[in-house]
C-alpha cells in the first residue's frame, strides 16, 4: 500500500497553481493517470520517484516513510524501490540492450533475470544492439524491462506508449500485463488513450490544475449496446461530404470514426445513433 | 636535425602534454560542477573562465609576470615556503598555460554535460546508482566526443601559445624556449630555413590534430553517442 498526500506549487505557461493530492494505491493495483497537459501528472510521478520534493506532505510505502516534510524525512530515489519508464525512454546510449538491462541489477544478484526479461520481451536477438539502432517499440520494451529488473514495488510510466502506433501499443499492453502478473508491482500509468486505460487500469485518476479525482474503471461510459434492433452505437457527426450526389456523414464513436451514407437531414455536431443490423449500417436519431 | 631543434620540440610536447593532463584533472570536476550549478552568480564564473579567450595573451602574461615575480607578495611567499620561482621557469610556463588554455578545456566539457538529457541521470538514480557511479558509467562515456574536443583544443592551443610564454618564460633554450618562440627567435636572427622547419612541423601537427578529431567525432556520431 502506498499513501501519498502532497502539496507543491506548480508553474506552467497556463498559470501557477497548487498540486494538492491525497490518495492511496493498494499493493499490485494499476492506476491510470489522465487529465489535460500541464495538470501536474509528470510532477506527481516525479514526487513519487523522489526526483522532486513536495513543499508539504508525506509519502508512505509499505510502512516505510519516503517523505515527511514535517519530520524533514526525504528518502532518495536510489532507496525507494521504484521503477520508472520515461516518455523519451532514457536508455543509456553507450550501453547495449543487455547492458542497459543489467545496469540496475545489484552486483551480487544473478543475471538470470536479465535473460528471462530478454526472452519475455522478445529482445534476445537484440541483446548486443545499441539503443540508436532500435525502433521506438524496441526501445520501449528495453526501458520497461530495465525498470522492472530491480523488482520495484511501484512502477511509474509517463505516457510510455504515446509514441507507438496502434499495433505496437496493443503488443506493449500485453507485455505490460504479463510482467505485472509475474512481478506483482503496483503501477501508475499516465495515459490519454481510453482503450489503454480500460485495458490496463483498475481505477482512473484525473489530474486537472493540480486537483485529483479518482473513479473506478467500471464507471466508464459505454459507447454501444446490443438492442432488439441490432447493435446501437452512440456518436456525433463531425463531417458531412457529398460524393456523386450521395451524402456521407463521418461519425465519431468513442475515439473512432466511421463514414456512413445517409439520405435524411443531419447537421454537423448532431448526436446520432449508428445502428448495425443484418450487415447494414444506418444513422438514426434514436 | 640538430639537438637544439629536437630539444625545443621535445619541450613543446612536454609543456602541451603536462598542461593538458593538469587541465583534465582540474577541468573535469570544475566543468561538471559548473554544468550542475544553478545560481545567478554562474555567469560571473563563466565570464572569468572565458576571459583568456578574449584577453590579449601579453596582458595575461604581464599580470602573471607581476604576480609571480620575486618582488611580489605571492612570488616572495612561494620562494620562501616552497623554494619555487615561477618566472622564467618550466613550472611557471605550465601554470601560465593552464590558465591560458582553461576555457578550451572547460567550455566543451561543460556543454557536453549540459547537453545530456536530465532523464539519463534520473534513470540511473532510480535504478539505485550513486552520483559517483552515474558520473563514471553513464555521464562520462556519453560526453566522450566533448572530452576529446576539449583535449585536442587545449593541447593544440598550448602548442601554439606565444604571448604568455614570452612574457612569463622568456626564451631560455632547453628551459622555456618552445617552438612558437623559436620561430620568432629564428626570424629575428634571419634564419628563415630553421624558422621554416618549426613552422612546417607546427602546421602539419595542427592539421593532423583537427583531421583526427573530425574523424573521431564522426565515428562517435555514427555510434549514436551525443
Amino acid at each position: 500500500m502506498i499513501q501519498c498526500q502532497c502539496q507543491k506549487d506548480l508553474h506552467f505557461a497556463q498559470g501557477d497553481y497548487l498540486l494538492d493530492v491525497d490518495f492511496s494505491l493498494s499493493k499490485g493495483e494499476i492506476l491510470a493517470l489522465t487529465g489535460p497537459s500541464g495538470g501536474g501528472k509528470t510532477t506527481l510521478l516525479r514526487l513519487l520517484a523522489g526526483l522532486e520534493k513536495p513543499q508539504k506532505g508525506c509519502i508512505v510505502s509499505e510502512k516505510k516513510v519516503w517523505v515527511d516534510t514535517a519530520k524533514k524525512i526525504f528518502v532518495s530515489p536510489q532507496k525507494r524501490k521504484v521503477g520508472m519508464v520515461f516518455q523519451d525512454y532514457a536508455l543509456f546510449p553507450n550501453m547495449s540492450v543487455r547492458q542497459n538491462l543489467t545496469y540496475g541489477l545489484p552486483i551480487s544478484a544473478s543475471s538470470d533475470i536479465v535473460d528471462e526479461m530478454l526472452a519475455i520481451l522478445d529482445l534476445v536477438a537484440l541483446a548486443n544492439t545499441k539503443p540508436h539502432q532500435l525502433s521506438g517499440g524496441q526501445k520501449q520494451r528495453v526501458a520497461l524491462g530495465r525498470a522492472i529488473i530491480p523488482k520495484p514495488s511501484l512502477l511509474l510510466l509517463d505516457e510510455p506508449l504515446s509514441a507507438l502506433d496502434l499495433s505496437f501499443r496493443h503488443q506493449m499492453q500485453t507485455y505490460l500485463l504479463r510482467l505485472h502478473e509475474e512481478y506483482a508491482f503496483s503501477m501508475i500509468i499516465v495515459s490519454h488513450n481510453l482503450q489503454e486505460i480500460y485495458t490496463l487500469a483498475q481505477r482512473i485518476a484525473t489530474l486537472d490544475r493540480g486537483k485529483l479525482s479518482i473513479t473506478d474503471n467500471n464507471e466508464f461510459q459505454s459507447w454501444g449496446t446490443v438492442q432488439s434492433n441490432g447493435l446501437v452505437l452512440e456518436g456525433n457527426i463531425v463531417k458531412i461530404k457529398k460524393i456523386d450526389k450521395k451524402r456521407f456523414a463521418t461519425v465519431l464513436i468513442g475515439e473512432n470514426i466511421i463514414e456512413i451514407p445517409f439520405d435524411r437531414s443531419f447537421k454537423i455536431g448532431q448526436k446520432v445513433q449508428v445502428v448495425f443490423k443484418n450487415g447494414h449500417l444506418r444513422i438514426g436519431t434514436g | 636535425m640538430n639537438s637544439d631543434f629536437q630539444t625545443t620540440l621535445w619541450l613543446t610536447a612536454q609543456l602541451a602534454t603536462i598542461t593538458t593532463i593538469v587541465l583534465i584533472v582540474i577541468g573535469l570536476p570544475f566543468a561538471y560542477g559548473l554544468s550542475r550549478w544553478k545560481s545567478p552568480f554562474k555567469i560571473i564564473i563563466e565570464s572569468l573562465v572565458a576571459l583568456p579567450l578574449v584577453l590579449p595573451p601579453t596582458v595575461l602574461g604581464f599580470y602573471l609576470l607581476l604576480a609571480f615575480s620575486p618582488q611580489s607578495v605571492l612570488g616572495k611567499w612561494l620562494e620562501a615556503q616552497f623554494d619555487l620561482r615561477l618566472v622564467f621557469s618550466f613550472t611557471g610556463l605550465v601554470l601560465g598555460s593552464v590558465i591560458y588554455s582553461f576555457p578550451f578545456m572547460i567550455r566543451p566539457i561543460q556543454i557536453g554535460f549540459e547537453r545530456l538529457p536530465t532523464h539519463l541521470w534520473e534513470a540511473s538514480f532510480i535504478l539505485g546508482k550513486s552520483h559517483w557511479t552515474t558520473f563514471w558509467k553513464v555521464l562520462m562515456p556519453n560526453i566522450r566526443p566533448a572530452l576529446l574536443n576539449a583535449i585536442v583544443l587545449s593541447f593544440a592551443h598550448t602548442v601554439g601559445e606565444f604571448g604568455v610564454i614570452l612574457m612569463l618564460g622568456g626564451n631560455i633554450p632547453g628551459k622555456t624556449r618552445v617552438a612558437s618562440i623559436a620561430i620568432y627567435d629564428k626570424v629575428e636572427g634571419l634564419e628563415y630555413d630553421a624558422a621554416g622547419q618549426y613552422a612546417f612541423i607546427l602546421l602539419i601537427f595542427s592539421f593532423s590534430m583537427l583531421l583526427f578529431f573530425s574523424w573521431w567525432s564522426r565515428k562517435f556520431t555514427k555510434n549514436g553517442l551525443l
